[in-house]
């Protein structure tokens, strides 16, 4: 029996099937359906949308990693690319071969003083040395830190800023944030999928804080995303400290949390996507149910 | 995909025809007995089930169950006034009947033995107690090339295997759940279903269709894409449902979420009014004896796991001893937090309302004993001294959650009751689950010596072979007997 209009779905392939690009993990027609489908509803703010997948729906963990990665595409226009930079701050140095952290310890009108951290064996025989530099030079060749970090995470981080923007930036500044629920297991799967030569976890500037509120981040920067187990820790950890949050995501969530959320939104006016593999709905929510033909129907296409 | 295999079976639709009568007669004056809740749980689950333990000790829960009496009762009649008509005495008789001539057990049997000498491997999808009546029936009694898993386990099996290159079984369809997730699985799973069961399955064939043809015309998906669906004409047969199998779909409503669903699917006395209890004597000790849920699980002298239902005078277990489940909790928290947030919410609710009735009042415990047991507690007080310091999560019985309420009388715990009920079970559920993961592994460990991924955490070698050499030494039974106590 023929349960499907089959003219209906290159129509929506072709509006919302986006243009391939160079990191997509991996882009079926349907996975591409629905990162369009996030970054229309996120951008637009006019409806909160929940997307339900079948529970037996084998992509689940790349649906999630893009959906992830075009999240993180949308908090990249947040990056804050003239930060304020402040006396006391750790930066690392991207132009030395070893790992160099320095300390801004002056600034006098565009001359921006720094001494070198010095660690270990090191600090008894050495000197620190002290570098001057410009507000331009300091953007671009230095990261602010929050801790040890590995340049090679950030040259990945650079990478992916210049493939989207086409600037030489490691943006290491968010004005705002977005925050993904899920389970830790599903951040622990979709987090060490591999792109771009990176895992998805070191290409992403984002901090997991768990239950108990312990930061836990990937690299040693501001974060881009926070992940967070439950909606209320993302409200005890972050949306009540005062940060600016853009988007919620949800990945495979339960229908419990999602009415506190929608009483929230007022409040903090940020965007909320769910994806789920359960069957129910939520007032506030508009759902998307994908049905198993159209998946099949769509990726054959 | 799901293919439908009927097994017809006259003399059971002849019992179902007979039961549909009686109960198209109770709704009639002088009766008026809408429902039987009790008796469609019982229904369902004795058709589904192939394991001759599991339906013996349906038929002593049906012996057992008063809801027609009382419901009889309620109009000023009895047994004698309905005749021939008495649903329970026609559900004794097809729990009999299955005993005896279980078509499902044979139709399955054949299905394994063809498949193994065409070479397929067999996958069934069964509950705790079948599974174990197949290790029992088929799997010791010849080499077959055969898998059983539990429900849970099936999506982790269908990541790590092709699942196209087996035969895959389900013969316990719960419904409306059960069909979304098969159906829209890549492989094709096989229902093997009497015809009234089948008739549960169109009914879902049918809801599913409707539902497709809403959601893809939604005015939702036409705003948002600003693209039109046009339907195809699709053709309904609406076919209305016996009360019967009506009644059988509805009382599936319930475990609508996914957690709650799979808890019943893989334990179904967790959705039963009653509690069974196992009281064991041994012939080494004198005036003592355990007492063991029926959902509890032992070791027999081959190191091997065996539900308490199954173990026989003297034959020679192993208790297993709870002390050994330390870590289960926060392992099971950890995986699904979500859910333990609610669970332990529920959990300290009716503590919470306990505890301040005991402080505002300021009594003894001997006291708050005395006042919960006029209340129709049910536990030893050493039990309340647990509920009291918080180590228990939830009170075993419904029962025993009543009475904190009549006494208590507090509002916001008598509001959230039926969620407190749901919680709890999957509750029970999740600890059963993990309870029968970590088992398995002290199983695997007293064959082969080897540790598993929960013990190794918590144990190493030398602790475990004296705790179990203390605390779960192997005993010879020397008396078994059932206790039946009632939870509505």
């Amino acid at each position: 029996m023929q349960l499907l209009n089959e003219k209906y779905y290159p129509k929506l392939l072709k509006k919302f099937g986006r243009v391939r690009n160079e990191f997509e993990i991996e882009d079926t027609n349907f996975i591409s359906i629905n990162t369009s489908f996030l970054e229309k509803s996120l951008s637009q703010k006019r409806v909160n949308l929940l997307l339900q997948v079948p529970a037996s729906y084998q992509n689940k963990d790349l649906l999630f990693a893009n959906l992830l990665i075009k999240l993180t595409e949308l908090q990249f226009l947040e990056a804050d690319t003239s930060p304020k930079y402040t006396i006391g701050m750790t930066l690392k140095g991207m132009q030395y071969n070893k790992r160099k952290d320095f300390e801004l310890i002056e600034i006098i009108e565009d001359n921006y003083r720094l001494r070198e951290i010095l660690k270990g064996k090191k600090k008894a025989n050495y000197y620190p040395a002290v570098v001057s530099t410009t507000y331009e030079k300091l953007k671009s060749k230095y990261v602010v830190i929050k801790g040890g970090t590995r340049k090679k995470h950030l040259e990945a981080i650079r990478n992916l800023f210049n493939k989207l923007y086409g600037m030489n930036i490691i943006p290491n500044r968010f004005k705002s944030k977005s925050i993904v629920i899920c389970k830790k297991s599903i951040w622990d799967t979709i987090a060490n999928i591999n792109i771009l030569d990176s895992k998805l976890r070191n290409l992403i500037p984002c901090t997991y804080v768990t239950k108990k509120g312990t930061e836990q981040p990937t690299i040693n920067i501001d974060p881009a995303l926070y992940f967070v187990p439950d909606y209320s820790t993302a409200f005890q950890c972050i949306l009540r400290k005062g940060e600016k949050v853009d988007n919620i995501l949800l990945l495979d969530c339960l229908p419990n949390q999602l009415p506190t959320l929608i009483m929230d939104q007022r409040e903090y006016n940020f965007g909320i996507c769910a994806v789920t593999t359960q069957n129910y709905e939520v007032e506030g929510f508009s759902t998307w149910r994908w049905l198993k033909e159209e998946i099949d129907l769509i990726n054959s296409l | 995909m799901i293919r439908v295999n009927i097994i017809e079976h006259d003399r059971l639709s002849e019992l179902l025809k007979e039961y549909e009568e009686a109960l198209s007669h109770l709704i009639t004056p002088p009766f008026h007995i809408e429902t039987l809740y009790s008796y469609t749980k019982y229904l369902s689950r004795l058709i589904k089930s192939i394991d001759i333990t599991s339906i013996r000790e349906l038929k002593e829960r049906i012996d057992f169950n008063n809801e027609l009496e009382k419901k009889l009762q309620l109009h000023g009649n009895d047994e004698k006034s309905i005749g021939d008509h008495n649903p329970k005495l026609i559900l004794l008789k097809i729990a009999d009947l299955l005993i005896y001539e279980n078509r499902k057990y044979e139709i399955l049997y054949q299905v394994i033995s063809q498949n193994f000498e065409q070479s397929i491997p067999t996958l069934i999808i069964a509950n705790n107690d079948d599974i174990e009546f197949i290790h029992e029936n088929i799997l010791l009694k010849g080499t077959y090339c055969l898998q059983t898993i539990r429900y849970s386990q099936l999506d982790k099996f269908v990541k790590k295997f092709d699942s196209k290159k087996f035969y895959i079984i389900d013969f316990a369809f719960e419904g409306y759940n059960d069909f979304l997730k098969y159906y829209n699985y890549d492989f094709t799973l096989d229902l093997l279903l009497y015809p009234h069961e089948n008739e549960i399955y169109e009914s879902c064939l049918r809801k599913y269709q409707r539902e497709l043809e809403t959601e893809l015309t939604s005015s939702f998906r036409e705003e948002f894409t600003g693209l039109k669906y046009e339907t195809v004409s699709l053709t309904f047969i609406e076919k209305p449902l016996s009360k019967t199998i009506q009644d059988i779909v509805d009382s599936a409503k319930e475990y609508h979420e996914e957690d709650d669903f799979r808890a019943i699917k893989e334990n179904p006395e967790l959705d039963t009014p009653e509690v069974i209890h196992y009281i064991i004597e041994y012939v080494e000790l004198e005036c003592y004896w355990d007492e063991l849920d029926s959902c509890d699980y032992v070791f027999n002298e081959q190191n091997k796991l065996l539900k308490i239902g199954r173990v026989k005078a003297s034959e020679r277990i192993r208790i297993y001893n709870e002390k050994l489940n330390i870590n289960l909790y926060e392992i099971a928290a950890e995986e699904d937090e979500e859910t333990f947030n609610l669970i332990e919410y529920y959990s300290d609710l009716w503590h919470k309302s306990l505890w301040e009735y005991y402080q505002s009042n300021s009594i003894s415990i001997d006291e708050l004993y005395f006042r919960l047991k006029k209340h129709g507690l049910s536990v030893q007080q050493t039990t309340l001294d647990n509920y009291i310091e918080k180590k228990v999560r939830f009170p075993m019985r419904k029962s025993d959650l009543d009475s904190i309420i009549r006494l208590t009388k507090n509002k916001e715990l008598e509001k959230s009751i039926s969620v407190l009920l749901k919680y709890k079970r999957i509750y029970n559920g999740v600890m059963i689950a993990l309870g029968k993961n970590l088992k398995e592994e002290i199983c695997k460990y007293l064959q082969s010596k080897a540790l598993g991924n929960i013990l190794k955490g918590t144990f190493t070698k030398e602790m475990l072979d004296n705790f179990i050499e203390s605390s779960m030494p192997l005993r010879t039974v020397k008396t078994i007997r059932r206790k039946i106590i009632t939870e509505q």
